[in-house]
C-alpha cells in the first residue's frame, strides 16, 4: 500500500511540473525529473520522467528559436 | 512507522535568503511539535529536504509544503521505512551548498563531522536516498 501511495505521490508530482517560460527554471526543472529519472526503477515513472523532459527539450528548442529569431531582428 | 521522506524542488526567485531563515524558523518550532527532524539543503537554485518521523505526519507535511509559494516543481524522490534516524537532533537542519557556511543547528560535533563526510562521500551508508543527498548539489 505504502509503494503504491510512493508511486501515486511521484507520478502526481512530476505531472504536475510547470516550466514556466524562464529558461533557467526550465533546466533546473529538468535536473530534478533528471534525479527521479535516475533513482527509479518503475516503469511508468520512468516513462513520465521521459515525457516531461521530452517537453523541457522541446520548450528550450522553442524559446532557443525565438532568441535566434530575435537576433536577427535586432541586426537588421 | 519511522519513515524518511526525500524531496526536491525549484527554489522562487521571490525566495530570498531571508525567506530560508523564516521556513527554517516554522520548521524548527512546527516540526520539534510532532516529532520530525531532517535537513534542508539549499542552493540558489533548488531544495533538498529530507523528512524523518511518523509516515502518517510526514506525508501530511509534505502535502502541507508543496503549497508553499516560495518553491514550485516539488517531486517525491522517495519515501520509506528507515531503522532509525539520519538526522535524530536536528529539527530542521540546513545547509547552503556551494559556498562556505555555517550549520544552523544545534548539532553536536560528531554530527558536523558525519554530515560533512556524508556529503563529501567519505561515509559509506547503504540510503540511497542519502547517497543522493552528496550527489544531488
Ligand atoms: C523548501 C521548504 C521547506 C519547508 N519545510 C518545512 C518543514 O520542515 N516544516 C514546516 O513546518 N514547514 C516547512 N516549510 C514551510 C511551510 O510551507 C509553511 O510555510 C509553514 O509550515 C507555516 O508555518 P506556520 O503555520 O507556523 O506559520 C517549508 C517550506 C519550504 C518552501
Amino acid at each position: 500500500m505504502y509503494k503504491l501511495e510512493e508511486k501515486r505521490n511521484k507520478l502526481n508530482d512530476i505531472n504536475a511540473i510547470e516550466f514556466g517560460e524562464n529558461i533557467q527554471e526550465i533546466t533546473t526543472s529538468m535536473e530534478i525529473i533528471m534525479m527521479l529519472f535516475q533513482v527509479d526503477d518503475d516503469k511508468e515513472i520512468i516513462a513520465a520522467c521521459k515525457n516531461k523532459l521530452i517537453q523541457g527539450i522541446d520548450l528550450l528548442k522553442k524559446l532557443g528559436q525565438n532568441d535566434i529569431s530575435n537576433s536577427f531582428k535586432m541586426n537588421v | 512507522m519511522l519513515s524518511q521522506l526525500i524531496y526536491v524542488s525549484v527554489r522562487a526567485n521571490e525566495c530570498s535568503d531571508s525567506e530560508i531563515q523564516k521556513i527554517l524558523e516554522s520548521s524548527i518550532r512546527n516540526n520539534a511539535k510532532i516529532d520530525i527532524t531532517g535537513v534542508l539543503l539549499y542552493s540558489d537554485k533548488k531544495f533538498l529536504q529530507c523528512l524523518e518521523g511518523d509516515y502518517d505526519e510526514i506525508m501530511a507535511l509534505y502535502d502541507k509544503i508543496k503549497l508553499d509559494k516560495r518553491h514550485k516543481n516539488v517531486v517525491l524522490i522517495t519515501v520509506g521505512m528507515i531503522k532509525e534516524r539520519f538526522f535524530p537532533s536536528w529539527q530542521m537542519g540546513s545547509k547552503k551548498i556551494n559556498s562556505d557556511y555555517e550549520f544552523s543547528t544545534k548539532m553536536s560535533l560528531s554530527e558536523k563531522k558525519d554530515f560533512n563526510a556524508i556529503l563529501k562521500g567519505e561515509k559509506p551508508t547503504e540510503s540511497k536516498a542519502i547517497d543522493l543527498i552528496k550527489k544531488f548539489f
